[in-house]
């Protein structure tokens, strides 16, 4: 619904107001529903081309009928170029100078023809922003004036008087600028000037001292609000005394929109008080706008005028002034894009997480991007955002469907699928987001730079070990089962109940064999390394002993748990949990110490021991056992690390 | 081949508007008739004028503008009285004078020129004529005309004729302006008609120059003193090169207003260097005619003239 109320003064005549009238509304807004004369600053909507063409009908004893004008436009990103060839723009006076003279053979009125015309204009606008624009306006006048003079010719047996014609052409260009601000999406103005720049390109003389159109310099000031939405209010005023005012309504119709509004003015040289209204039939779809409008003047058009008042006051416009006489006119608009109009546009998008090849399971779950969309139709739409980052994936990765109302602006999730986890070298991509209806062509994209770890970088969340631990599980399996088999006699031979606790104390003695504790080689990004690098390098920080020990006994079916302690000083360690499979009860088959073991309940609900394993305790599995278990009761339970949050126990399933 | 926003083709009713935008561009031919507008009828630009030139077919080109500054055009009627008072205004320099005359012609003796033009006719002599019981003198009724190439002066009578000249100090008698003028004719001892003549109020003329010749929009503001049921001509002179005579250019009829702008164009190629004066004659008159048994075919004729010689810059 849009009510649409103008407000316009000026000091002349009103040369802000357009053959349009009061048609324009958010429903055909893309496209251009007003012309150089009250818009100035060219803020417009056209996504890509338009053609435009008027046709006017005007009575004047007769009718007459003559193409108004022919306008063309294109944007180009931010930039919107307006050109306007307009024949219908002009007007041709009659003066009869009640002179009248004997010829010799007839008797001669003197007249005064005046021709006026705007041959072509053109606009040029930039959107600095969705809120902000800037333009102006060029447009070229044409006038000539023809006078016919007697000329007394005379001899010696005769007198006669002849009629000369003293012709003035003055041709000018009048230069204007205007900003149209939008606060908010219902609430539009514009403020532009009226002839600021005025160029001449011939010399005055008496003609056209007095008949030259007006040029004073003035201002326009234009309101268009929203207050509903399907009625729109305009209003305009101009600087010295007219102004105009006007509403319009739309409704939906077939597969377009039907706009139907009126504009009343007054102008300061025109009478009456309210000088004549412009009503308006508007109705558009996508692919064309055909808008029916006309202009009915309150006074008395048709009768003989004087010129007196001409001379005295001039005219200020071509198109409305005193003289003008009420019109029809057709104008029809084609949209010419030969490129998908944007139902939605892609305002900025938020880049939330750089890229960490080996955490691509998070990446599927959480979104490493928020892009904020704006809904530019008038109805639901269903939008489907997606990416491609350069060198992560092979193709555009598509996120859920999220729903628009109409004109609505909404935050939509982009999730990221990484087909390359291999990535070896940690660099700057480019990141392509794009928001499409269907499944054509994007509606709009941003391209924004990404940071791309490679496959050992860690976001420094302990829970994201556990992606380290899954990716070698073929590895692992491999390894610990190799060990196991070495022992297999043995394992044999023991009690059932015992057989997860000897597993993972042989794998563990195993494992320490060959390991130093390494530092991160880097301090700027956490490093972790993978299970099998682990056991090539022989060697690793915390991260790396724990992620590997504990993808060393998940492959094989072991259940364990990263226990992390935050450290405010910001060095944190991790060591593990690991789950026996022991009931409570039965804890006296590994240890009379109830300190070295954790009751966690398994998935059915049932208490099972855990043990704590210092990975980085490379001498022997108790000495393992003993610091893990300590430094947990120390900072787990006496210092209630689990209560407020310093010591974190991260499954790992 | 233009396309829809799909990148097809365009739809069947696309290209039915288009063709229907087409019709309209071969209909929209029409140019839109021009405004009228007009001037007031109080206006200064209401004019009617036309060349001054001799009504009658011996191509004199004096046109009866005579010696005294007086405008009378050669007509042909059979009795002609003409009372005139002449205001001359040269410089500032004003002179008043009045002229009284009868010319009786006898339109069966016209006189003509070697190429068979009518110059005018020979007189018929009456006993007396008397203006408020003066009685005028007889005086040659002395024409000039051109013969070919050669100005000639030739007389075709008599002229009943009295001068009455009046100096702004000390004037002998005063033309009668908005008053009457009795004349009495006798056409022998005991027949004679008598009438009075009704004399116009005196016209004031006044010229002055407004606008830049440069700019081309010099005009000449002719001003009278206007007044009810007025009939004012006025006849635009210039004088005839190496010579006093003037020669009539244009005639105008006055206005409602008293108020005329004369654009300068229609006199600009007649002003040189060697000749840039203007006679700008105001002429005020009321007109009557007698038929009776002495009297018939006249032209009665009572005139307030205003000549204002001007200088073009």
């Amino acid at each position: 619904m849009i009510l649409s109320f103008t407000f316009t003064k000026s000091a002349y005549c009103q040369i802000s107001l357009d053959y349009f009238g009061n048609a324009y509304s958010k429903f055909n807004s893309r496209f251009r529903l007003n012309s150089l004369e009250s818009n100035i600053s060219n803020y417009n909507l056209t996504n890509d081309m338009e053609l435009a063409t008027t046709f006017s009908s005007e009575y004047n004893g007769g009718l007459n009928s003559s193409i108004y004008s022919i306008s063309i436009s294109k944007r180009i990103n931010s930039h919107y170029f307006y050109v306007r060839y307009s024949p219908g723009i002009s007007q041709q006076f009659i003066i009869k100078s009640g002179m009248n003279i004997q010829l010799p053979d007839s008797v001669a009125q003197l007249k005064t023809k005046l021709n006026y015309e705007e041959k072509f204009g053109m606009g040029y606008a930039f959107n600095f922003s969705q809120f902000f624009s800037l333009g102006f306006s060029l447009r070229y006048f044409s006038q000539e004036f023809t006078e016919e003079k007697p000329v007394l010719f005379y001899t010696d047996s005769v007198n006669y008087i002849s009629v000369k014609d003293e012709i003035a052409k003055s041709n000018f260009w009048v230069g204007d600028i205007g900003l149209t601000f939008l606060p908010h999406p219902d609430f539009m103005i514009s403020i532009f000037s009226n002839n600021l720049f005025l160029s001449e390109e011939s010399k005055q003389n008496y003609l056209t001292d007095i008949y030259s159109l007006k040029r004073n310099k003035g201002i326009t000031t234009k309101l268009f609000i929203s207050p509903f939405e399907q009625f729109n209010i305009s209003a305009g005023y101009e600087t010295y005394g007219s102004y105009y005012t006007g509403f319009n309504f739309s409704t939906k119709l077939f597969r377009g929109f039907l706009t139907i509004g009126s504009l009343i003015f007054h102008d300061r040289y025109q009478k009456p008080f309210i000088a004549g209204f412009i009503p308006s039939l508007n109705y558009s779809t996508n692919f064309f706008s055909i808008t029916l409008s006309g202009v009915k003047y309150f006074s008395n058009r048709s009768k003989v005028q004087s010129i007196d008042d001409m001379i005295k006051y001039g005219i200020h416009s071509i198109s409305n002034n005193s003289y003008s006489n009420d019109k029809v006119f057709l104008t029809i608009n084609f949209s010419l894009s030969l490129t998908r109009e944007k139902q939605i546009k892609l305002i900025d998008v938020d880049i939330k997480d750089d890229i960490y090849p080996t955490l691509n399971d998070i990446f599927i779950h959480k979104p490493f991007a928020i892009g904020k969309v704006v809904n530019l139709t008038n109805k639901i739409i269903e939008v489907r955002p997606s990416c491609l980052i350069q060198k992560v994936n092979d193709e555009i990765v598509y996120s859920p469907n999220v729903k628009l109302l109409p004109y609505d602006t909404v935050e939509v999730p982009y999730y990221i699928f990484i087909n390359n986890s291999l990535i070896t070298k940690r660099e700057i991509s480019q990141a392509e987001f794009f928001v499409s209806v269907d499944d054509l062509e994007p509606d709009d994209k941003i391209q924004k730079p990404i940071l791309i770890n490679d496959k050992n970088s860690w976001d420094g969340s302990v829970s994201n070990l556990v992606y380290f631990v899954r990716s070698d599980f073929e590895f692992s399996s491999k390894y610990s089962k190799n060990i196991l088999q070495s022992f297999k006699n043995y394992l044999d031979t023991i009690n059932y109940e015992l057989l997860i606790f000897n597993q993972v104390k042989i794998l563990f003695e195993n494992f320490i064999k060959e390991m130093n504790y390494v530092a991160d080689p880097r301090a700027s990004v956490e490093h972790v390394q993978f299970p099998n690098e682990t056991i090539k390098l022989k060697g690793g920080d915390c991260d790396d002993l724990s992620v590997c020990f504990a993808s060393l006994l998940e492959s094989i079916g072991i259940q364990t748990a990263f226990v992390d302690y935050k450290n405010p000083d910001g060095i944190s360690h991790v060591n593990l949990l690991i789950n026996t499979n022991l009931s409570p009860s039965r804890m006296n088959l590994i240890t009379n110490n109830d300190s070295k073991i954790v009751i966690r309940k398994n998935t059915d609900g049932k208490d099972e021991i855990w043990i704590p394993i210092e990975t980085t305790c490379l001498k022997d599995f108790d000495t393992a056992w003993n610091l893990a278990a300590e430094k947990f009761n120390k900072e787990a339970i006496e210092e209630y690390g689990l209560s407020n949050g310093k010591v974190t126990i991260i499954d790992i399933y | 081949m233009l396309l829809n926003n799909k990148g097809g083709i365009l739809f069947p009713p696309f290209k039915i508007l288009l063709c229907f935008i087409i019709m309209l561009f071969v209909i929209s031919c029409g140019e839109p008739s021009p405004t009228e507008l007009i001037f007031d009828n109080q206006s200064e630009n209401n004019i009617q004028i036309e060349p001054a030139q001799s009504d009658n077919d011996a191509n004199l080109n004096s046109s009866g503008y005579d010696t005294t500054g007086v405008v009378n055009p050669f007509l042909s009627k059979s009795t002609i009285i003409n009372i005139t008072g002449v205001r001359n205004t040269n410089y500032g320099m004003i002179q008043s004078e009045g002229y009284y005359y009868a010319i009786f012609n006898d339109k069966t003796k016209p006189i003509k020129i070697k190429n068979g033009k009518l110059i005018g006719y020979k007189s018929k002599v009456f006993s007396s004529v008397k203006f408020d019981n003066y009685e005028a003198v007889k005086i040659p009724n002395v024409i000039r005309f051109v013969d070919g190439m050669m100005v000639r002066d030739t007389v075709l009578g008599i002229k009943y004729f009295i001068k009455q000249r009046m100096m702004q100090n000390g004037q002998m008698h005063s033309f009668p302006f908005s008053s009457k003028v009795n004349i009495k004719i006798a056409a022998d001892r005991n027949t004679f008609t008598q009438f009075d003549v009704a004399i116009p109020s005196e016209i004031v003329g006044k010229v002055s120059l407004e606008g830049n010749r440069l700019r081309k929009n010099l005009n000449l503001i002719l001003e009278w003193n206007k007044k009810f049921d007025d009939n004012v001509e006025i006849i635009i002179a210039r004088f005839r090169q190496n010579s006093n005579d003037t020669e009539p250019l244009l005639k105008l009829k006055g206005n409602e207003i008293g108020k005329i702008k004369l654009p300068y164009s229609i006199l600009e190629n007649i002003i040189t260097p060697q000749n840039k004066f203007l006679i700008i004659s105001f002429i005020r008159k009321y007109e009557k005619q007698i038929n009776n048994i002495i009297l018939d075919d006249t032209y009665i004729v009572a005139q307030s003239i205003h000549n204002i010689k001007i200088e073009i810059p």
